[in-house]
């Protein structure tokens, strides 16, 4: 099939054509090409429109024959009846890959139905690995490929989702942006009517600069095939999936009738779950994970020690991790004396897990010196140390950073974004995944227990 | 019919309790002796496929004369049915009442469904989904899955139940669905776990050509 093997033709391009530029600034014509141009794309732009001379800086073609050299990609930004035509002429001028922009398709009903297997039979003809139509586009930042129609430029990193949607695929992206997470390649489906989420899914699996996945899912055809595929690449690379629709649960019919129970949401998460993957309630937490396990070693087992000096925050923790299976068992007596020497011999607290430091925890030197002691007891997986944003007491991130190692540490900096923004970079480069939230810093926890158990 | 699913589920090797077709009191009379007291007698007839609501169930029977009597009241509901009868079968202790369902879903074909049986089956939709065929890790991490996994690991009057025979029963209806491509769909209901075995108390299968059946 020339869809599939043509999908590097799509990440990695030489050259770009984007059919339907245009010099109107609200168009999604013009910012495709803006996109492409903002994102610094290594290879050659043609844009192509029958009048125009220039655009944004670029010559423009008359037409696609007259590019100078065949493009690996065309961006089709023109209404559905003209893509038609336009990926025609793309299949007669060699064309391998292509990004049909355009909504009027199946999803406006038959008559959209009929124009789209036109497309497709168009994609066949010709091999083209088509994405969409229906669709925001797809990114890869190794080859700064920006080929949606919102500018952006991204820091790289190892993490590539697959979106069923352009609005759910922003919010990742955005979170993603937030968190200091990297983007390796993204991609938001569309209609799916030649390259399936299956088929991106398989390419991202075999993908060297691809080091864990993020999906999110309405609904496809063929779920078990799907769930399947991703259990195999979960055994090498983390798979995180977002399934929306949890509303279907009401539709449930009683266990009696288990006929009827036809693709509800439990089901889709339970199958999820005997492959691997990680299932998640929303968005963000697709992107807390993925940072997680990306950033930190996997924990090997389920017991966590929490370090901090706020007792409430400690308790949400147990609260949250507790949920998933996770247990806080007391320090050991070794560990009990080595934070009194941290501490103090009568230290004002109780010496117990979660360890609330109190007013000595205010400094950042003591808790990297109890966060050491905690990390050392092999009672504990996974160490959660939580830190409030201060003027004078600065966050432990250098502490935390020296202290990185086999065992993961997740930081839990109480804080505005902009606060620890810088703490994010010094924080990740030592492998210490940081979040600004307990509910992130708890599912970033229970994603490397679940990944470091290899699921289920 | 309840029996015959029964009979075929035993002949996979799955724990039934045994249930036979008896076609006047006295054979009900030497099965249930044969069986040994209390027995458990019901109708069995296409027309009265929910039993117990048609009160065709009669629990707990012991003696040779409350037999005769209960296979008469049976008979009798269903006398309009030419095929109609009445079976027997052991009374079986109480345990922990759990579901075992398989179905074929168009997104994910054969799947099994496993949860608390009776009443809080119903209230709080309490069901775990597994996509067939599943191996043993997958058939036990059924039991932390459901929100009632108190029922299998012990709680209040009930011992902790035999996971080992209940992974063994999962197994098995794994391999039986995978050597049954006409299998619509089918529910052990109930399934009773004790603290050594588990047993099939009533089953009811639906095949594509006809079906073996019971409640």
């Amino acid at each position: 099939m020339g869809q599939t093997s043509n999908l590097s033709a799509l990440f990695s391009p030489r050259s770009v054509a984007v059919l339907g530029a245009t010099a109107e600034v609200g168009r999604v014509g013009y910012n495709i090409l803006a996109s492409l141009i903002y994102g610094g794309f290594t290879g050659e732009i043609y844009p192509v429109h029958p009048r125009l001379t220039e655009l944004q800086g670029l010559k423009v073609y008359p037409s696609l024959r007259e590019v100078p050299a065949a493009p690996d990609l065309a961006v089709i930004a023109l209404n559905e009846r003209a893509t038609v035509a336009a990926l025609e002429e793309c299949g007669r001028c060699g064309v391998r890959a292509a990004v049909c922009l355009a909504g009027g398709f199946k999803e406006t009903g038959p008559a959209g139905a009929q124009l789209e297997a036109e497309l497709v039979a168009v994609a066949r003809r010709f091999g083209i690995a088509l994405v969409g139509p229906n669709t925001l586009g797809m990114i890869n930042t190794c080859a700064n490929l920006y080929a949606t129609f919102y500018p952006l430029r991204l820091a790289g990193g190892g993490v590539s989702l697959i979106s069923q949607s352009g609005g759910m695929g922003l919010t990742m992206l955005y979170k993603a942006v937030d968190q200091g997470l990297g983007i390796n390649k993204f991609v938001v489906v569309g209609n799916r009517s030649v390259l399936d989420v299956a088929d991106y899914l398989a390419y991202l699996g075999d993908d060297p600069g691809t080091r864990a996945i993020g999906l999110f899912l309405e609904g496809v055809d063929e779920a078990r095939q799907l769930v399947q595929l991703a259990g195999r690449i979960n055994r090498v690379k983390p798979v995180v999936v977002y399934k929306a629709g949890e509303g279907e649960a009401a539709a449930y019919a009683a266990l009696t009738h288990t006929g009827s129970m036809v693709g509800s949401h439990r089901l889709y998460l339970d199958a999820c779950r005997q492959y691997g993957l990680y299932t998640v309630n929303n968005a963000d937490q697709v992107i807390t994970a993925l940072k997680a396990v990306t950033t930190a070693p996997l924990a090997h087992g389920t017991r966590v020690a929490v370090v901090t000096h706020t007792a409430g925050p400690g308790i949400v923790l147990v609260d949250r991790l507790t949920a998933g299976g996770a247990v806080f068992p007391p320090f050991s007596p070794e560990t009990e004396t080595a934070v009194k020497k941290v501490m103090g011999e009568n230290p004002p607290v109780v010496i117990k897990n979660p360890l609330d430091a109190a007013g000595t925890g205010l400094s950042p030197d003591v808790i990297g010196e109890l966060t050491a002691v905690v990390q050392a007891d092999p009672a504990f997986d996974l160490v959660l140390v939580v830190f409030c944003l201060h003027p004078n007491w600065p966050f432990p991130s250098r502490q935390l950073a020296a202290l990185a190692g086999v065992k993961p540490l997740v930081a839990c900096y109480i804080s505005t974004l902009a606060g620890i923004r810088e703490e994010q970079d010094v924080l990740a480069a030592a492998g210490v995944p940081v979040y600004n939230s307990l509910e992130e810093a708890a599912c970033a926890a229970d994603a490397l227990m679940w990944f470091g158990k290899g699921g289920n | 019919m309840e029996d015959e699913a029964k009979d075929w589920l035993g002949r996979a090797g799955i724990p039934v309790n045994p249930t036979r077709l008896c076609r006047d009191s006295e054979e009900a009379v030497a099965c249930a002796s044969a069986f040994g007291y209390p027995v458990v007698l019901k109708v069995r007839s296409e027309l009265a496929l929910h039993k117990s609501e048609a009160g065709g169930v009669h629990l707990n029977i012991t003696g040779d004369e409350a037999v005769r009597r209960s296979f008469t009241t049976l008979r009798d509901l269903v006398r309009d049915d030419p095929q109609g009868g009445v079976t027997v079968q052991p009374m079986a202790p109480p345990g922990a009442e759990l579901i075992i369902g398989v179905f074929r879903d168009a997104q994910f074909g054969p799947v099994l469904a496993f949860g608390p049986g009776g009443f809080f089956a119903e209230l709080y939709r309490d069901v775990a989904f597994r996509l067939l065929p599943l191996e043993e890790a997958a058939a036990r991490s059924l039991f932390s899955s459901i929100r009632g996994q108190k029922l299998l690991t012990g709680f209040r009057n009930l011992p902790p139940v035999d996971t080992g025979a209940l992974v063994r029963l999962i197994l098995a209806v794994s391999a039986l669905v995978e050597q049954t491509p006409n299998l619509v769909e089918m529910d052990l209901n109930p399934v009773t776990a004790y603290r050594e075995g588990v047993l099939v108390l009533d089953a009811r299968a639906v095949l594509e050509e006809g079906s073996v059946e019971g409640s």
